[in-house]
């Protein structure tokens, strides 16, 4: 791995390993992490799936399951779970714990053999990201309804929880999870750029230990659900953090290890190579960014309107620019820039397409600042109404914790602009850093590198501009 | 494991089956302490008043509680009992107490011009 | 089998699913949603080779041998302050005979309440006819956001007009109250050319005398009931402020106020919107 360091400071091969400590490991180890974590959130989620269907205000300020699913879930997920911890929702995450019991035929214990099911393998093709990056895209359309029709909630949430359900009885293991879960996609994807990773320590250990129980799994623990190989995986992309290969390796080999953020992007490995599907991925967050922020946070009222679907022909109009904005019009501008790349760089060996999708990767960071940004700009004027509706979820004039009743009172929105500015400027920064590297790492000749890497440059300072503006105003 | 097995199931069913049961459960305990009424107030395009029509005894003190579930304001008033909320604004829930001291069927009606149909929303209240 | 299990568990799942969907989209906002459409009444405006002449009378014996549409009325409550009790409903009669149109009004009230005093209100009742578009869809307080056309019928006028009953008093208290029971608020009286008040209006508190009064009327009161019958050419002499019939659809509202009872201006009773229709 590279020697040189992220901003002049940090070793990029650094890595501090938290679970050396004895309890972390112990508690990583126990069968009860995290399955109490996932009941207690299965817990949290029946309310939330509750108040959707019976529907609780209609305004969805006081509605517990938009609340909870639209401004703190979503928003935690962006702000701290996927920067730091990577994937660790789908730790905890309950949507698919009635396929994992009808698989294994016990919630505690580890069964031995053959999982319950159908079984099926995945298809080939669909290894990828793009059912969800679809299915992501499909559901954003909808997006003006989530928040404002509790029903509508309930409908995406169940309708997750079932295809889970479904998924995991006919195809085996997560597969689910691994290629259609619309929320598991951009964890995926910007898991690449979170602070920590789970990883084997001593590749000796490994290379040492004939069966590999980290993938078969033993009576400690089941073999990877997600079906990598945890001996020798080197991207977050596709490890749920289930813990099992913890559980399940005779010789405490895993590791749960923080680490700069961002050495992801720079892995392109004939294992882990960079492909088209996530590079599409990061064009459609880049690009669902840049609608909702326009629609819900900007101040162009008519456009809201239309994504709310005030009339059929303003949605339709509205889906009709969203779907070809992000699948078309962002890439084909990428796709321009990464044109000029090459022509710069007068390089014949890289291909177009090489370029395309390499580069890709440079939104990464910026589309998780933005995200980041647009975060903020939700949890800041409308944190208040959690508390609101904490102590009263159906809007029955329930006062659980004494709060029911406080107004609603938005924090900071003074210093909100700044903030997501100053986020996004520190996220652009990273881009720049690693879209550096990326360029060396595609154009050995540091000339050509230096070239092809302007046109990028330019390109995501223009997005960086546009956003600075939209958040100053 | 045999025993964790089984508290892992009973944790399940308690955060799925009795979490809903209790939730239900609750509310009917609470509403059975004394005697109320919930009305919901809705622009008469997405359903009116609900109840439309209902009873109450004479005589007897009520709780009206009117929930505003939508997103303008509402507003409430029974003329003929001297009762009415003048407003409601969206996302509230508000009480009102009185005793119904007239027998007979009389009008309730929202107060606050809320949605073009307005004037439809309205109605019948019974006292007896 | 273990695959009719799996299917089975498929098929429990999703239907228990749509289940919950189904019943939270008619729960969707925490109680049933049933969406009644509202009825309006429709009053067809006949043909008759008819007429009444008001001077002699408003000739009982002839609208008695007319149907009636009755038409329920509801409390004033958009603005305060409300009335205190509603007139709970109007039968209205009409006919055409292709020069003049008339309306018939006839309310129950329990006591005829046709001159003026500090504290006293008249009887009346009005028509109010929307000009041009019709952007609500309810009555409201009798007009509202758009332009109209008003006739207002008041007993203490009836009786000036016809029976040349004249009140002493040369100011009165009308209609604008803002220390309700306590209100002072004297507005000095023109001598009544006419039964009706034949009246414009644009919006909410812009209710004007037209420049030429164009509407007649005459009412008495009988048995507990008021019978009041309007009149005027069927052609509109102006169509931007004067009511128009016509064979399409057009709207008009009712109102009653009930001078016993404290009413007065915006404290009376209203109807929601009629359909007319001329044949």
């Amino acid at each position: 791995m590279s020697k040189d360091k992220l901003f002049g400071l940090i070793d990029l091969d650094w890595r501090f390993e938290i679970t050396k400590f004895k309890p972390i490991r112990a508690l990583f180890k126990s069968r009860w992490f995290p399955l109490l974590l996932i009941i207690a959130n299965l817990f949290i989620f029946v309310v939330i799936l509750v108040a959707g269907l019976m529907g609780g205000y209609s305004a969805g300020n006081y509605n517990f399951g938009i609340m909870l699913v639209w401004i703190l879930w979503w928003v935690m997920l962006m702000l701290v779970l996927v920067p730091v911890f990577s994937r660790f929702w789908c730790t905890m995450c309950p949507f698919p714990v009635f396929s994992d019991w009808f698989q294994r035929g016990k919630l505690f214990g580890v069964r031995l053999g053959k999982l319950e099911g159908l079984n099926l393998r995945w298809p080939k093709k669909f290894r990828n990201m793009w059912i969800m990056n679809i299915g992501f895209l499909v559901t954003t359309f909808f997006s003006g309804f989530f928040t404002v029709r509790p029903l509508a909630t309930f409908i995406l949430l169940g309708g997750i929880i079932l295809l889970a359900f479904i998924i995991g009885l006919v195809f085996e293991k997560r597969n689910f999870c691994l290629y259609v879960c619309p929320v598991s996609g951009f964890q995926g994807l910007y898991s690449q750029f979170a602070a920590s990773e789970i990883r084997r320590i001593d590749p000796e250990v490994c290379a040492k230990h004939p069966v590999k129980t980290c993938f078969t799994g033993n009576e400690d623990g089941y073999g990877c659900p997600w079906m990598l190989t945890p001996f020798n995986f080197e991207k977050n992309t596709y490890c749920g953090m289930c813990l099992e290969c913890f559980k399940s390796c005779p010789h405490d080999n895993m590791a749960f290890n923080l680490r700069p953020p961002g050495v992801d992007l720079l892995i392109d490995t004939k294992k882990s190579p960079k492909g088209l599907d996530e590079a599409y991925k990061a064009f459609i967050m880049l690009g669902i960014a840049i609608m909702f922020y326009t629609a819900f946070q900007g101040p162009w009222g008519g456009f809201k309107d239309m994504v709310r679907a005030t009339t059929a022909k303003g949605y339709f109009t509205y889906v009709a620019m969203h779907a070809s904005f992000n699948l078309l019009i962002l890439p084909g501008i990428f796709l321009f820039f990464s044109w000029l790349s090459k022509l710069f760089s007068k390089s014949q060996e890289v291909t177009l397409k090489r370029i395309f999708i390499n580069f890709a990767y440079t939104l990464i960071p910026l589309g998780l600042g933005i995200w980041i940004g647009f975060s903020l700009g939700i949890i800041m004027p409308n944190g208040s109404y959690l508390l609101h509706i904490i102590s009263d979820p159906f809007a029955w004039g329930w006062n659980i914790f004494g709060t029911a009743n406080l107004p609603w009172t938005p924090v900071f929105t003074g210093l909100m602009g700044y903030l997501q500015g100053v986020t996004l400027i520190v996220f652009y920064l990273f881009s720049l850093n690693y879209g550096n590297r990326i360029a060396k790492q595609l154009f050995p000749d540091p000339d050509q590198a230096r070239r092809a890497w302007m046109p990028i440059l330019t390109f995501l300072t223009l997005i960086t501009f546009i956003f600075l503006w939209l958040f100053l105003g | 494991m045999k025993k964790n097995e089984t508290i892992a199931v009973g944790l399940m069913i308690a955060a799925t089956i009795l979490t809903v049961i209790g939730i239900f459960a609750i509310e009917k305990f609470r509403l059975a302490k004394f005697y109320t009424l919930n009305l919901t107030a809705r622009a008469p395009e997405n359903g009116n008043w609900y109840p439309q029509e209902f009873t109450l005894p004479y005589g007897q003190k009520v709780n009206l509680r009117i929930r505003n579930i939508e997103t303008v304001t509402h507003g409430f008033a029974i003329p003929d009992l001297k009762v009415a909320v003048s407003e409601i604004k969206a996302g509230q829930v508000k009480s009102v107490q009185f005793t119904p001291d007239k027998k007979g069927t009389f009008p309730f009606m929202c107060t606050v011009w809320c949605s073009e149909n307005h004037m439809q929303m309205r109605g019948k209240i019974t006292v007896e | 089998m273990k695959k009719l299990i799996i299917y089975t568990s498929i098929i429990i799942a999703t239907v228990f699913f749509i289940l919950l969907v189904q019943y939270g989209s008619k729960h969707s906002h925490g109680v049933p949603v049933e969406i009644k459409k509202a009825k309006t009444v429709l009053l067809e405006i006949p043909y008759l080779d008819s007429s009444v002449d008001l001077d002699k009378g408003i000739d009982l014996s002839f609208w008695d041998t007319r149907p009636a549409t009755k038409v329920d009325f509801f409390y004033q409550i958009m603005v305060f302050p409300w009335p205190k009790a509603t007139v709970p409903y109007v039968n209205i009669k009409t006919f055409h005979n292709k020069s003049d149109i008339y309306f018939y009004l006839e309310w129950p009230d329990d006591s005829e309440d046709s001159s003026l005093a500090i504290g006293a209100f008249t009887d009346s009742s009005a028509i109010l006819f929307p000009i041009g578009e019709i952007k609500q869809t309810s009555s409201l307080m009798m007009g509202f956001l758009g332009k109209a056309n008003i006739w207002h019928w008041k007993a203490i006028q009836n009786n000036e007009y016809w029976l040349n009953k004249k009140d002493e008093t040369k100011v009165y208290v009308d209609f604008y109250y803002p220390f309700e029971e306590k209100e002072l608020f004297p507005v000095s009286k023109d001598e009544a050319k006419s039964a009706v008040n034949d009246l414009m209006a644009i919006r909410v508190g812009t209710i004007t005398p037209k420049p030429k009064q164009i509407v007649s009327g005459r009412g008495i009161y009988d048995k507990g009931l008021w019978k009041v019958v309007f009149k005027r050419t069927l052609k509109a002499e102006d169509e931007t402020i004067d009511a128009k019939f016509s064979e399409s659809k057009m709207l008009c509202a009712f109102a009653a106020w009930d001078g016993s009872k404290g009413d007065r201006g915006g404290r009376k009773s209203i109807s929601d919107w009629v359909e007319l229709k001329l044949k």
